[in-house]
């Protein structure tokens, strides 16, 4: 019970810092007499497009969030827009939870010459925080349901995970690791869907949906997010996704999948809240579909997935343990 | 779930969301936050890159003679949200960089800690110490 009243000390100090975004968001000088521009915004951007938490209540062990039920009932009262032919408009912005939350918060000190990026905390502190983590990503109520032959073999990755992870080197995460759209631009008869990649091993990350009626193209060659292809069901626009290579993971946590993967993907758009509901169907490796759901608010700050990053691995022949963060 | 209940349970929630975006490795699996060095010099190449930004940096000894440096910091994107930016940091810049030391030995590698520039301004890569050490107090 100690151990996790400092878990809960621990989240509410890093909770109450998070809480001062908007004071935050000012601009900051770095250093005033430099000679170069020095100023900039702490977090600026994205984060004022979602600025609040988020969590993973139904214990996925996914990284992208479910923001507040308080956030989602005030967006949800937003009138629906609609596509000139009556669908619900997707198109949007809809960063996860805790996009901007999770921006550090920058501190000057009162001489104004220490810029401190508040990452990179050391101490037991951190530790704590670091195994009440890994128990949420391996103990939750909603893990992906394994065979019981491939258990072991998953659990022996997730803890191989800085040796094992493809995305840790680099390689493109896929659908649906890559989570929900952040930003979907909708047609008549295609999606698009975009994903902001910056924090991730991905570049130019997007997905084309036909939704014109046609069935799956059995020539495309297998690939990291599939062959997706759209219909509308009363509000929901229903992804139907096959076709994939085998060789990405659906988490950190060791979480693989075989080619057979097919996911049925959902959004329902009610005032500025679209529901994401995930199913996972994998008969080579799950027991049963591994299904979960978010909600993802819009954001009105009129932020759009710009950010990339490009990749270049350098550490995986320095690593001497296999912590994971 | 009573207000108490869920109050502590979106603070415990919020903590976990401070974790890093990034899945790469652990701090604590390359380098050894009990050991830095000190190297002044200047900076030869800025690599703002997934999943770590890479500062390179020549050291020149009494004697005149060179030693580059590799000097590992967080994921772009997290610095850009720190306020940390690329345009910044210039090929160039006479800078003083503390930085933990790796464990497997390897000497010419680190991970910044603080980079101080020529006009005296730092940026540290963490929260003030102050702050650490009043934070890790044995209750």
């Amino acid at each position: 019970m100690k151990g996790s009243l400092l878990v809960y000390s621990v989240a509410a100090t890093m909770a109450m810092a998070s809480l001062s975004i908007p004071a935050a968001a000012q601009n900051h000088k770095v250093s005033p007499g430099a000679p170069r521009a020095k100023e900039v915004q702490v977090g600026y951007g994205l984060d004022k497009d979602q600025p609040f938490a988020g969590a993973d209540p139904d214990g996925t062990g996914l990284p992208f969030k479910e923001p507040p039920a308080e956030a989602v009932a005030a967006a949800k009262k937003a009138p629906t827009p609609h596509m000139i032919d009556g669908h619900p408009d997707l198109t949007g912005f809809w960063a996860p939870a805790g996009w901007g939350y999770a921006v550090t918060q920058g501190k000057l000190s009162t001489d104004g010459k220490t810029y401190y990026t508040q990452r990179q905390a050391e101490g037991p502190n951190q530790t704590a925080q670091k195994v009440a983590e890994l128990k949420h990503r391996t103990e939750g109520a909603n893990l992906p349901p394994y065979r019981p032959e491939l258990v072991a073999k998953v659990k022996d990755l997730a803890e191989h995970q800085s040796k094992m992870d493809p995305a840790f080197y680099c390689a493109p995460k896929g659908f649906p690791r890559v989570g929900p759209p952040t930003e979907v631009i909708e047609n008549p008869k295609t999606l698009v869907f975009l994903y902001d990649t910056v924090n991730s091993s991905e570049q130019n990350a997007f997905r084309v949906i036909s939704t014109d009626g046609r069935g799956h193209d059995p020539t495309l060659n297998p690939s990291y997010y599939g062959d997706s292809i759209g219909h509308w069901e009363g509000n929901t626009m229903v992804i139907d996704v096959t076709n994939f290579v085998d060789d990405t993971w659906l988490s950190q946590n060791g979480t693989i999948h075989s080619d057979a993967m097919h996911v049925i993907e959902k959004l329902t758009r009610e005032g500025n809240v679209v529901t994401w509901d995930v199913s996972i169907e994998d008969p080579k490796v799950f027991t049963k579909p591994w299904v979960f759901s978010r909600h993802l608010v819009h954001g009105l700050a009129g932020g759009h997935a710009l950010e990339e990053a490009p990749c270049v691995e350098h550490d995986g022949n320095h690593l001497v343990n296999t912590d994971r963060n | 779930m009573n207000d108490k209940f869920r109050i502590c349970f979106w603070v415990a929630m919020a903590g976990l969301l401070a974790a890093p975006l990034w899945a790469h490795h652990s701090i604590s699996a390359e380098f050894d936050t009990s050991r830095t060095l000190n190297v002044k010099g200047t900076l030869t190449k800025i690599e703002w890159v997934n999943p770590h930004v890479y500062i390179y940096l020549d050291a020149k000894d009494e004697k005149g003679e060179v030693t580059a440096y590799a000097l590992e910091a967080g994921p772009p994107g997290n610095l850009r949200r720190a306020g940390v930016l690329k345009t910044m940091f210039s090929v160039g810049d006479q800078v003083t960089i503390e930085a933990y030391a790796t464990k497997d030995g390897t000497k010419n590698l680190g991970l910044v800690k603080s980079i101080t520039f020529a006009d005296g301004h730092t940026i540290v890569m963490g929260r003030d110490p102050k702050e650490v050490e009043k934070a890790n107090q044995p209750e």
